[in-house]
């Protein structure tokens, strides 16, 4: 039961590392255009990905790997494994080898996918350019988790890439 | 052709077999004529009548050219015997050879022919190389006994500055009792050689033991024995001790008493004049020592702790020594003396380097003691706007709120009425919108955000809405914000003041109870970061100037360290269940540091408690107990710290990374817990100075899951002290 049908659903796959995620996503919330989902893990989040139409998806890089084996086994090779990327690759690059294969995609991704992702992260863009360029992703739907960090920070991304789909 | 027969027939005459260098006669061509034994080894030449003149020198010449320029200088040189250089391929060997040619010339004075010497420089060169970089004495004696040639251990063996001092005198010189010499040489010629004799030789006034090794030193050419070489080993106890010393990079001492009481260097190696500054022993060794090394003062003190532990039949050890060395180097060394009848002996080892940087690493360590002093005068300012701050925020009456940190389930049931009342407050509000008056209050974008606010109040615990606590806290506050904001934009005359007055004091009251709890949780903070910070500071500048042990009841200290955390667990909720026989043991222990080390591992226990049951508290556990150590057998009290919470990892416990300076463990950061990764180090450091031992164990509370570190672990800090002996 949706309280508010015509709000665009947003998803945010965030681990929870950091203290200001109520913070960050208060103003999403309040601001009565969205309705926002947090899931802590990449699992949790590719499982509402494929179940569930978002708007909008914003993924943390550093991720944790939630129940899926095939996460969980890069995430033990390598604590600081940049699992977000493999979710992205997943979803919009099935055949590029950080992608998992233990994941059905459904569909061959499409233009549109592309548009619906953002990147909220303590990584630098210089250390995700290959990546985003790999993707087809813009640096417009960047953004860096720092301790200058506006709590507004979450809200303009998704209104960055809302805007971006609008334009299209 | 007479001088070409004179020289052949002194070759068969047999006059060149005697030289022990390769000598031969060749043609001008180079045809081989005569050759004597040398050079038929050396060349390899089958012997017989008539059989030499089937090779030709040429064909041992590395490069065919030399010989030919050989030739042509040979030709133009006026002189009746010519030294050259040439390179031979002989017995599939190089040889850079010295050789002197004397041309021999018929009647009418053309060059028939040539008579050659060789000497081979080639091994020579290469021998000497290694005969001078040996590490042991190595020494060439010529066939009468003469020494020829000695290196440098040698020279340092026998106590002389040069190896001129040695070379050119009689080997039996250097022998105590010419009775060995005799024995040596005796044997040298029945057997050629001498293996592994002992005999006492003589260094200046005095003499030590030395094993000899001898045989005969062949020419590389002719293979004739040309003399002897060998080498020598000192084995006297203090021989040994020398080369052990000298291998480990230190210096050791001999000083004797002389007959009027004078103290006198008698003996001493190369590394200790190195450390003093000194090229040579003779500039020290029998001088009197207060005119070798060190300051009058410092003398004075180093004899004095000198004499104090002679007396107690002590040697004194690493004791360490700033001294101006004789070349006005300053050098730090460590003294390890230890009496003789005769005098004393010591080792010295330069810790120079070392000390420097104990001294840069001191500083450090005290610059970031004093930095982190100073954050104690902004964490003291926190707490002086404690009160005010408190008072503001409603918080000393303790009705509503109380002085534990409420949860966020608290917090989310004491704003919910409030919250109701100004929803009912803004519905009173939004309602007048359509009023052609009151409408002209705000504009449309604020009357719609008004309307969205509206719905957040009504809906902000609403799971699809938020789904967290957490989140509905943040969004409650973030709506209150808006509404505050936007009734501060009301245009005047329009709306009834009052109205607005309400709402903005509703939502005064809603935000004063959220700030209220995160002042608490401020507060919390700020007592663990004000308890990391002191004892971090303290540790760093070594707990301040005195540091004097005293005899105390354990739990005595315990309870020290207890009021230190006290305010601190109970504000995060956590009970400390302390053992009932908590202990009257005694220790002897340098009371702030222990203090110190006690207040660390608690507070380490309460940080890194969690439990995620909220109906019950979460809690750590403190025991003690004596007991006597069965492989010490000594009495201690064990002091055992249990929390229920985050785990340190089996990696980290087993390669002991937990007791690194400034380590923090893997699972700590989580929940934003601040930390300074010195405790622990802090204290196996100082429980190691009271000769006691800390072990830490780290196992999950579900023990189906061992190594699901997102379970909590118990962690179990077990702290053993010996106790107090009677006597104090």
């Amino acid at each position: 039961m949706n309280a508010f049908p015509e709000k665009k659903r947003v998803l945010w796959i965030e681990d929870g590392a950091i203290t200001e995620v109520p913070y960050l996503a208060a103003p999403v919330i309040t601001s009565g255009k969205y309705f926002l989902r947090i899931v802590n893990n990449v699992d949790d989040g590719l499982r509402q990905i494929l179940k569930e139409n978002y708007d909008v998806i914003i993924v943390d890089i550093r991720n944790l790997p939630g129940e899926n084996k095939e996460l969980q086994k890069i995430y033990r090779a390598n604590r600081t494994a940049r699992l977000g990327l493999n979710l992205l690759y997943t979803i919009l690059k099935p055949d590029h080898e950080m992608a998992l294969s233990s994941i059905p995609v459904k569909h061959a991704p499409t233009p549109e996918d592309t548009l619906k992702f953002g990147v909220l992260t303590v990584e630098e863009f210089s250390e995700l350019r290959e990546h985003f360029a790999e993707l087809g992703l813009s640096q417009d739907v960047y953004s860096m988790k720092n301790r200058r960090l506006s709590k507004k920070a979450l809200l303009e991304l998704v209104d960055t890439i809302v805007d971006r789909q609008m334009q299209t | 052709m007479k001088e070409l027969d004179r020289i052949r027939r002194a070759f068969r005459d047999g006059h060149f077999e005697l030289l022990p260098i390769p000598v031969y006669l060749i043609k001008r061509d180079g045809t081989f004529l005569e050759a004597n034994e040398s050079a038929r080894a050396f060349f390899c030449l089958q012997d017989g009548e008539g059989t030499l003149e089937q090779y030709n020198i040429g064909t041992f010449y590395k490069n065919g050219e030399e010989r030919e320029q050989l030739v042509r200088r040979l030709d133009e040189s006026d002189k009746g015997q010519e030294k050259l250089e040439a390179q031979f391929h002989v017995q599939r060997k190089d040889w850079r050879i010295e050789l002197t040619c004397r041309p021999v010339a018929d009647q009418n004075g053309h060059k028939i022919a040539y008579l050659d010497c060789l000497l081979d420089v080639y091994e020579e060169d290469r021998f000497s190389r290694l005969f001078d970089h040996l590490f042991e004495g190595v020494f060439w004696l010529r066939l009468d006994g003469m020494v020829e040639r000695v290196n440098k251990p040698i020279v340092e063996m026998f106590h002389c500055a040069r190896s001129e001092d040695v070379e050119g005198k009689m080997a039996a010189e250097f022998f105590a009792s010419k009775d060995d010499w005799e024995t040596l040489t005796k044997g040298l010629r029945k057997r050629g050689y001498i293996r592994k004799y002992r005999a006492r030789l003589k260094r200046g006034p005095h003499s030590f033991i030395a094993e000899i090794n001898l045989f005969g030193r062949k020419s590389s050419t002719s293979g004739r024995v040309i003399g002897y070489e060998g080498h020598i080993i000192d084995v006297s106890a203090q021989g040994a001790l020398n080369r052990l010393l000298e291998q480990l990079g230190l210096g050791w001492f001999e000083i004797r008493h002389d007959e009027d009481g004078v103290d006198r260097l008698f003996d001493c190696n190369q590394t200790f004049l190195e450390v003093f500054g000194y090229d040579h022993r003779d500039e020290v060794e029998g001088k009197d020592v207060e005119k070798v090394n060190l300051e009058r003062d410092k003398r004075r003190v180093f004899l004095k702790q000198l004499d104090e532990h002679f007396e107690r039949g002590e040697p004194l050890i690493r004791y360490p020594l700033t001294v101006q060395n004789h070349k006005g180097e300053e050098k730090v060394v460590e003294m390890n003396v230890i009496r003789l009848e005769t005098g004393r002996f010591g080792v010295v080892q330069d810790i120079t380097e070392e000390a420097r940087l104990k001294t840069r690493i001191e500083h450090l360590r005290a610059d970031v003691g004093n930095m982190l002093h100073s954050f104690k005068n902004a964490l003291g300012l926190l707490g002086d706007a404690s009160g005010s701050v408190s008072a503001s925020l409603g918080l000393d009456d303790q009705t509503d709120i109380g002085v534990d940190i409420p949860t966020i389930e608290d917090i989310l049931k004491t704003t919910q009425e409030p919250a109701q009342e100004l929803a009912r407050l803004l519905q009173g509000l939004v309602t007048l919108r359509d009023d052609d008056w009151y409408g002209q209050a705000f504009s449309n974008v604020e009357w719609n955000n008004l309307g969205t606010q509206l719905g957040m109040l009504r809906n902000y615990q609403d799971a699809h809405i938020s789904p967290a606590p957490e989140i509905q806290l943040a969004v409650l506050v973030e709506s209150v914000i808006h509404i505050q904001a936007i009734c501060r934009q009301v245009r005047k005359r329009t709306i009834a003041k009052d109205k607005i007055r309400d709402i903005q004091l509703k939502a005064g009251d809603i935000i004063r109870r959220v700030a209220a709890r995160q002042w608490l949780h401020i507060q919390t903070e700020v007592l663990a970061l004000n308890a990391e910070v002191s004892t971090a500071s303290d540790y760093l500048s070594h707990g301040g100037p005195r540091k004097v042990p005293v005899v105390i009841p354990l739990s005595e200290l315990l309870t020290h360290a207890l009021e230190y955390v006290e305010e601190y667990a109970r504000r995060k909720g956590i009970d400390i269940k302390k053992s009932p026989r908590h202990g009257e043991a005694k220790i002897y222990v340098i009371e702030r540091g222990m203090v110190r080390v006690f207040t660390n591992l608690l507070m380490n226990a309460i940080k890194y408690s969690w439990t995620r049951d909220n109906e019950q508290r979460s809690w750590i556990s403190v025991n003690t107990r004596a007991t006597v150590e069965p492989e010490e057998k000594r009495n201690v009290v064990v002091v055992s710290i249990e929390n229920h919470g985050v785990p340190i990892t089996k990696e980290e416990l087993d390669q002991g990374l937990i007791f690194l300076f400034g380590y923090r463990g893997i699972m700590s950061g989580d929940r934003g817990r601040p930390g300074t990764g010195i405790g622990l180090t802090d204290a196996r450091e100082t429980i190691d100075e009271h000769k006691g031992t800390i072990q830490i164990t780290s196992r999950s509370a579900d023990r189906s899951e061992p190594d699901n570190y997102n379970k909590p672990f118990i962690t179990t800090v077990t702290v053993t002290l010996p106790v107090a002996p009677d006597a104090l």
